[in-house]
């Protein structure tokens, strides 16, 4: 019975509680790509772009969810990638920074395609977490998480006439 | 001592025989024990009993990590299910939201119904002047009045048609979008199940905060001062717009007359604003005879994961979309 308890110690601890560490990651990691995507999402039907920042902002029910789901979100920034038509020139600038003339939609190198872009440094736990040693085993993996989504509202607003993707 | 001869299936090793008890040689406590035969046996049966528990348990474990992956599957699935579901959503929206100002009939009759009541203001001018400078021409332009009378009222009824007609054009063309997109959905896999979406809810109604796409008109200043007075046109340091759903009545003896402009982004700079999926918090209804310039729809699928009969629930995704804004006049 001592053998067998010694075994099984060695067996929760080295194998059984490993196994379901590693194995409960891809259901965090999918948590937090399904939560980044539907931020995204709602950001880029926001009216302006200070709006969507806005709401990257003030909105701190997907961090806290996530750390419910036992992965820390740290560092979420947001910002906007601008393609051109051919989809050969990609350029990105922040999101509270204003667009050049020359990368609005009217611009002399237009049309674009605006894209949201969330991203995140993202601590996924394993179920266990011992806080220290082999990632993703006793310790959180540290994933840089990414998620876009197209920008919508490619109108001018009537009160200020810019664009509203530069307010 | 004689060489020690092994016992297949248990950690002993027998020693020597002396009468009926045995001198046994345990390798893990080092040390010599002695155990009659029969104990022996009782000790290498119990052996091979715990060899039976590492079986069942890495059984169990075998299973708990299988039921780990079927939830990961599953809820990868679920995730994956969802976002196509917002994606169908949000196409269902836009289809309808296309529709509504098809061709730019809705800017083309908001435009059509401001200058109709500027005709009629300028008509009524017109015959009071003409009433007290010429009255040999009264019949005239009493008739022109009466023209840009009959005309704002067939103008109204004519936007009253617009109403059914682009509104139901726009449900036709959101059914039929989800009719070809209810088709892809259906799928069963060994981790989850999916059925075909419902069509839970189609409105129409408008976006807040966006006034009609008409500009004040400037030609007849008496026209702008009563406007002004009535605000009916939005203050604002860029456009000037009338204000969405207010009758605009004129003063007396024309203000019997209806001159509804419904909401509708207009154009800036010549840029028209594309239809596009917008918050759903920014949807507001529309009331009875306003022409509705945004669509929402929600739609619902029902999914069973691969973790048994009951698991099962409905998805849900809503989307708002805004019509196409009107285009620049001629």
């Amino acid at each position: 019975m001592t053998e067998f308890s010694g075994a099984m110690i060695i067996f929760i601890l080295f194998i059984f509680a490993p196994l379901i560490n590693i194995g409960i990651l891809p259901v965090r990691y999918l948590i937090a790509h399904g939560v980044m995507t539907e931020i995204a999402h709602r950001m880029s039907v926001c009216e302006k772009r200070s709006a969507a920042n806005q709401l990257l902002q003030t909105n701190t029910w997907w961090t806290n969810s996530l750390a419910a789901c036992g992965v820390k979100v740290k560092n979420p920034k947001a910002s906007l990638i601008i393609v051109d038509k051919d989809g050969g020139s990609k350029s990105s600038i922040t999101i509270n920074s204003a667009l050049t003339a020359d990368l609005l939609p009217n611009g002399s190198r237009g049309p674009f395609m605006y894209c949201v872009q969330l991203t995140a440094d993202c601590d996924i736990s394993p179920l266990f977490n011992a806080g220290a040693g082999l990632p993703g085993f006793t310790s959180p993996v540290s994933l840089h998480m990414s998620s876009q989504a197209q920008w919508e509202n490619l109108g001018r607003d009537p009160e200020t006439t810019f664009y509203y993707i530069n307010e | 001592m004689g060489k020690p001869r092994s016992r297949p299936g248990n950690n002993f090793l027998l020693h020597k025989r002396i009468t009926n008890r045995q001198w046994f040689h345990s390798p893990r406590n080092k040390k010599v024990i002695v155990m009659s035969r029969h104990t022996f046996k009782v000790r290498a049966k119990g052996s091979r009993r715990q060899s039976g528990n590492m079986l069942i348990l890495g059984s169990v474990v075998m299973a708990l990590v299988g039921l780990g992956l079927t939830i990961g599957y599953s809820y990868g699935g679920l995730v994956f299910t969802h976002n196509r579901l917002q994606a169908s959503a949000d196409e269902i929206a836009l289809a309808g939201a296309r529709k509504l100002n098809d061709g730019d009939r809705i800017g083309q009759m908001n435009n059509m119904i401001a200058r109709s009541r500027q005709l009629v203001y300028e008509s009524r001018l017109q015959r009071d002047k003409v009433e007290s400078e010429y009255p040999q021409l009264i019949a005239i332009a009493q008739q022109l009045l009466d023209e840009s009378r009959d005309t704002a009222e067939e103008l109204e009824s004519q936007r009253k048609h617009l109403k059914i007609v682009a509104q139901n054009e726009a449900l036709i063309a959101m059914e039929k979008k989800f009719d070809l997109i209810k088709g892809t959905y259906p799928m069963s896999l060994p981790w989850m199940k999916v059925n075909s979406p419902q069509l839970v809810r189609m409105r129409l109604g408008r976006l807040e905060n966006v006034e009609s796409n008409v500009e004040e008109l400037k030609n007849i200043a008496q026209l702008e001062s009563w406007d002004k007075q009535h605000d009916f046109v939005k203050d604002s340091p860029g456009l000037r717009l009338y204000r969405r759903n207010c009758k605009a009545e004129l003063p007396s003896p024309e203000s019997d007359l209806k001159f509804y402009m419904c909401s509708l982004a207009p154009p800036v700079e010549k840029t028209v604003s594309p239809a596009h999926i917008s918050l759903a918090k920014s949807y507001k209804q529309v009331q009875e005879h306003e022409i509705a310039s945004c669509t929402q729809v929600k739609i619902i699928l029902n999914v069973a994961t691969g973790l048994g009969a009951q698991a099962q629930s409905d998805l849900s995704a809503m989307s708002t979309a805004a019509a196409t804004g009107a285009s620049p006049q001629q």
